[in-house]
């Protein structure tokens, strides 16, 4: 096993892979920075590209673009608040908070050191006790996973920030909303009152920046006026107030800890995504903290515990997807379809039939974290120049990408349409004390929910005491009860603390 | 030096495409040509189309870019082509699913005949697969399983291709198996293997991993494969018809025939390349090139089988 | 504006809704019949939506009715609301013209319109830039991604 990964790490270190990997986190780190393009559409362009080189590279570059696209996410979302994905809008609440006391520097540095160490540590269990984990995803047929997602919809709803019915009317409106458009399971037509461009549902791209993104440009159009409001960005005079202690980084283990912990599980059974994962982690941290009433005004441990499990995701996706051929998500599809076209057969058999190239692949993802740490952070210092550029010069370019990535998702000038239509009902949403992230949590989460509920009561037949019949349902509903009860004692200890 | 030169061709022909608005057929193609994948990238369509495409752009000269309009069970993709511009510049990726099973099954805007069939480049045979340690060893087994008491068989979607086509075996074969709907092929044999569910319908690419591993059986398959040595199929049982999904790419009805005739001189080119049949073996596709007038009525017999089906379920 | 008002109005109207999702059996058309059917998950939906939007309501009326004074987030200020809707007639108007006039022309002037609206005014540097961004998108997206944007069709 050691040994295997020295000799990954011997064929990894040439110029080949090497500057695959530089390149892979450069695009990925651009792509996914801009609002709008996602990590996925750069690794579906540079798939074929990967066809005619060595799996070593192609598989690291791609690997690479896919890391660096979902921490990249993370910069925007801090700087300018415009978070690219929905597993930013947790790191853009927190993030944000902190730039706009001009610890910029610190919010970026706390956001990389935690996206890394999640996906390091999802990548040596990936590693070392891939084959164990996989048993357990396995396990986790469609009864199991009914009772996962209402675990995630209890802790999401129990997020929810001004009060829990706000919070649980907009995850039932996100979940109405994805169920418009045909029905995989039945092929039936809903809410599409006739039209047929509805039925393909809402695409979620033009959504997610509408509902995410563009409140963001409106709110800085409605304060065009005030003074204070035409530089994006202060910076604190106070050079402890742009970098990360050490500190304060190790007074956060035990949340990373626990946070890569939760994105490595979520990420190994196939389908919740890295949202779930952020929001599930970013939940428990603000459950357990000691400064609950921080989180969403500049929490470190806010910060720390989104960014570490969404990154976690990325390296624990791939347990499913190497060891039993089962891609978790769309981009363990991507990546699967990138292995075959290679020859290489994902399964466990390929641990033994390609010994040499699966541990340079592991080998090289190791060798992308640490590229990451060290290009993402000699970045700071021009990131924070590019959103420090008077507001007119940023927004203009932001509705313009906003613009591009809701036409680039489908190559549909209608979509550009539904862009509009949600950047409305977005800032409406905000205005009335809804939350938009958790509504987009709903609408992601939902298909997965009814796929599986579909399944689960067709193997059930008439025997519905089945759905007790496994540990897992056990354990989830009994995980729920537990988050329900501590989120109540915690509104109440805040209630009491205010008066 | 090549990727420059690619550049100037690029905003050339761009430029070119707004000063002549007339279209000299013989020329053809001189701009991007869009091949409309209606699936998801990254699954099996998706990837035939990409291997296909990316081989044609060397050989017609000319980018062929592959997008990705999923959602609506493959409708939003395959409508958008059908009433797209004639002039082989839009192209689908058309399968069992999109042309045969849904203008059929469901409330499709479009029809079979609302496309001019260009090639088949895939195909890919239908098995009925379970778990290894299942107590059913053979076909026979499991049909008089099935018969003995509801098993639970794995497909993807009530009105899918795949439901269709078990459909069509169980009532030959003379079971009732109780469907559990997957969003794919691949979600269905993660069932199949986890033991959450009995048996499933699926294809090479999806059960290939799971038989190589030995943790899933296929029973039977639509046509015998080198990979699956000793798996007998179904016209053993006794069982007619063709139960395959395929991939092919479509124009829109009324594109020019010079469009077809150079698609198929070029994929025919293509189709011997040994990179292309090697990266289509490495998907687990089998290539079943085909073109012409013979195709397309087999196609059209499926297509009735489709539609008495279709009135029967009604 | 008040908050507690739009509150009421809001969850009347989604209640609303929710009990025509869960009387109309036309709003799902076609498909197969399956063991939940097609309506099985929007009816939990809808009734979940009534129990929530219906607490909001209430909540908001029995406040509004008892006059208690506003909380901070019961206030919704409309200062500057006018820059919202001139920016989204731009973005309107850029959906409505792009598949004409061609992303290369039309994303100049909304960069610059929205430059405007923001205060800026040193036109030179706007006027580059509105220039050059699009420039580098259209050619970059073209080149990068195979992604290609309308181009003049008039």
């Amino acid at each position: 096993m050691i040994d295997n990964i020295l000799n990954g790490f011997a064929s990894v270190f040439a110029v080949g892979p090497i500057l695959g990997i530089v390149a892979g986190i450069f695009i990925g780190i651009i792509f996914g920075a801009i609002p709008g393009i996602s990590a996925i559409m750069a690794i579906a362009i540079i798939l074929p590209l990967t066809f005619y080189v060595d799996p070593i590279i192609g598989i690291t570059m791609l690997l690479a673009v896919y890391k660096a696209g979902i921490y990249g996410g993370s910069i925007s979302a801090i700087l300018i608040n415009t978070p690219g994905a929905a597993a930013s809008f947790l790191t853009a609440l927190d993030g944000n908070a902190l730039t706009k006391k001009g610890q910029a520097g610190k919010a970026l540095a706390l956001s990389l050191f935690s996206s890394v160490t999640g996906e390091a540590l999802a990548t040596i269990v990936l590693i070392f006790v891939a084959a164990p984990i996989s048993i357990i995803s396995l396990q986790a047929g469609p009864i199991e996973k009914v009772f996962l997602l209402l675990f995630a919809f209890t802790v999401v709803g129990s997020l929810a920030g001004e009060s829990i019915a706000r919070g649980l009317l907009s995850c039932c409106l996100g979940m109405l909303f994805a169920m418009v458009g045909l029905s995989t399971i039945t092929g039936a037509a809903r809410f599409t009152f006739g039209y047929t461009e509805l039925m393909a549902g809402f695409t979620f791209t033009p959504m997610l920046i509408g509902v995410l993104v563009m409140p963001e440009i409106l709110n800085v159009v409605r304060k065009r006026n005030m003074a204070s409001q035409t530089l994006s960005l202060q910076r604190s005079t106070n050079p402890s107030d742009n970098r990360l202690s050490w500190r304060e980084f190790s007074s956060l283990w035990r949340t990373l800890l626990k946070s890569s912990g939760i994105g490595t599980f979520i990420g190994a059974l196939p389908g919740l995504g890295s949202s779930t994962a952020a929001f599930i982690a970013y939940g428990e941290a603000k459950r357990t903290s000691k400064q609950p009433e921080k989180f969403g005004k500049g929490s470190l441990e806010g910060i720390a515990s989104a960014e570490s499990a969404n990154n976690a995701v990325c390296g624990s996706s791939m347990i499913p997807m190497l060891t039993l051929s089962i891609p978790g998500d769309d981009v363990a599809a991507l990546l699967m379809g990138a292995f075959l076209i290679h020859g290489l057969t994902p399964g466990p058999m390929i641990f033994f039939e390609h010994t040499e190239t699966i541990y340079a692949i592991f080998a090289g993802f190791l060798l992308t974290d640490l590229f990451l740490l060290l290009i993402a952070r000699s970045g700071f210092r021009f990131f924070i120049k590019v959103a420090s550029l008077k507001r007119y010069f940023i927004f203009p370019c932001v509705t313009v990408f906003a613009f591009f990535g809701a036409f680039t998702a489908g190559q549909n000038i209608n979509d550009v349409l539904i862009l509009i239509v949600f950047t409305i009902l977005g800032y409406g949403m905000r205005l009335v004390g809804l939350n938009p992230a958790i509504f987009i949590i709903g609408f992601i989460l939902t298909p997965f929910l009814e796929q599986n509920l579909d399944q689960a009561i067709a193997i059930v037949g008439g025997d519905y005491s089945r759905f007790f019949a496994t540990p897992f349902a056990w354990i989830f509903t009994a995980l729920s009860m537990f988050f329900i009860y501590s989120s109540v004692r915690l509104k109440k200890r805040q209630q009491a603390n205010v008066t | 030096m090549k990727k420059l030169n690619q550049l100037f061709a690029v905003i050339l022909s761009s430029l070119g495409l707004s000063l002549f608005a007339t279209q000299v057929w013989a020329d053809y193609p001189e701009r991007p040509i869009n091949v409309i994948v209606p699936w998801g990238a990254g699954g099996d369509s998706d990837l035939t189309t990409r291997i296909w495409a990316d081989a044609m752009e060397k050989e017609l000269g000319v980018p062929v870019v592959v997008i990705n309009k999923a959602g609506g069970g493959g409708i939003i993709g395959t409508a958008f082509v059908a009433n797209a511009k004639k002039d082989g510049y839009t192209l689908i990726n058309a399968g069992l699913s999109n042309m045969l099973v849904t203008p059929n099954f469901t409330k499709a805007p479009y029809q079979f005949d609302s496309f001019e069939p260009i090639i088949k480049m895939t195909a890919v045979p239908l098995a009925v697969v379970v778990a290894s340690d299942s107590p059913y060893k053979t076909f026979d087994d499991f049909v008089a399983g099935a018969k003995a008491k509801t098993l639970t068989q794995g497909s993807w979607g009530a009105s899918s291709s795949g439901t269709i086509l078990a459909n069509i075996i169980a009532d030959q074969a003379g079971y009732k198996p109780k469907y559990v709907h997957a969003n794919t092929t691949a979600q269905s044999m993660t069932s199949v293997v986890g033991g959450h569910i009995d048996s499933a319908v699926s294809f090479p690419p999806a059960f290939g991993p799971h038989v190589k591993s030995g943790r899933a059986k296929a029973l039977v398959i639509n046509k015998a494969m080198d990979a699956y040595p000793g798996v007998p199929t179904f016209a053993d049982y006794g069982i007619q018809g063709d139960f395959e999904g395929w991939s092919g790419v479509f124009a829109p009805k009324g594109v020019p025939q010079e469009v077809v005739d150079k698609l198929v001189a070029a994929t025919k080119k293509v189709m011997s390349d040994p990179k292309v049949l090697k990266a289509y073996q490495n998907i687990g596709a089998l290539p079943d090139f085909r073109y012409g007038k013979e195709w397309i009525d087999d196609m059209k017999i499926t297509s009735n089988i489709m539609k008495d089906a279709a009135a029967k379920a009604k | 504006m008040e908050r507690r008002k739009i509150d009421i109005i809001l969850a009347s109207i989604l209640i609303l809704l929710s009990i025509i999702i869960l009387t109309n059996d036309g709003l799902a058309d076609g498909g197969v019949e399956t063991d939940l059917g097609s309506l099985f998950l929007p009816r939990i939906v809808a009734c979940f939506i009534i129990l929530f939007a219906g607490t909001i309501g209430l909540q908001s009326f029995i406040k509004l009715s008892r006059n208690q004074p506003l909380d901070e987030h019961e206030v919704i200020s409309t200062t500057g609301f006018l820059g919202v809707f001139i920016y989204i007639a731009i973005f309107i108007a850029y959906w409505f013209f792009v598949p004409y006039v061609g992303f290369l022309v039309a994303t100049p002037f909304v960069m610059l319109a929205i430059a405007a609206l923001l205060g800026g005014r040193n036109w030179l540097v706007l006027t580059i830039m509105s220039v050059l961004v699009p420039l580098i998108i259209f050619y970059g997206s073209r080149q990068f991604l195979r992604v290609f944007l309308p181009t003049w069709s008039l």
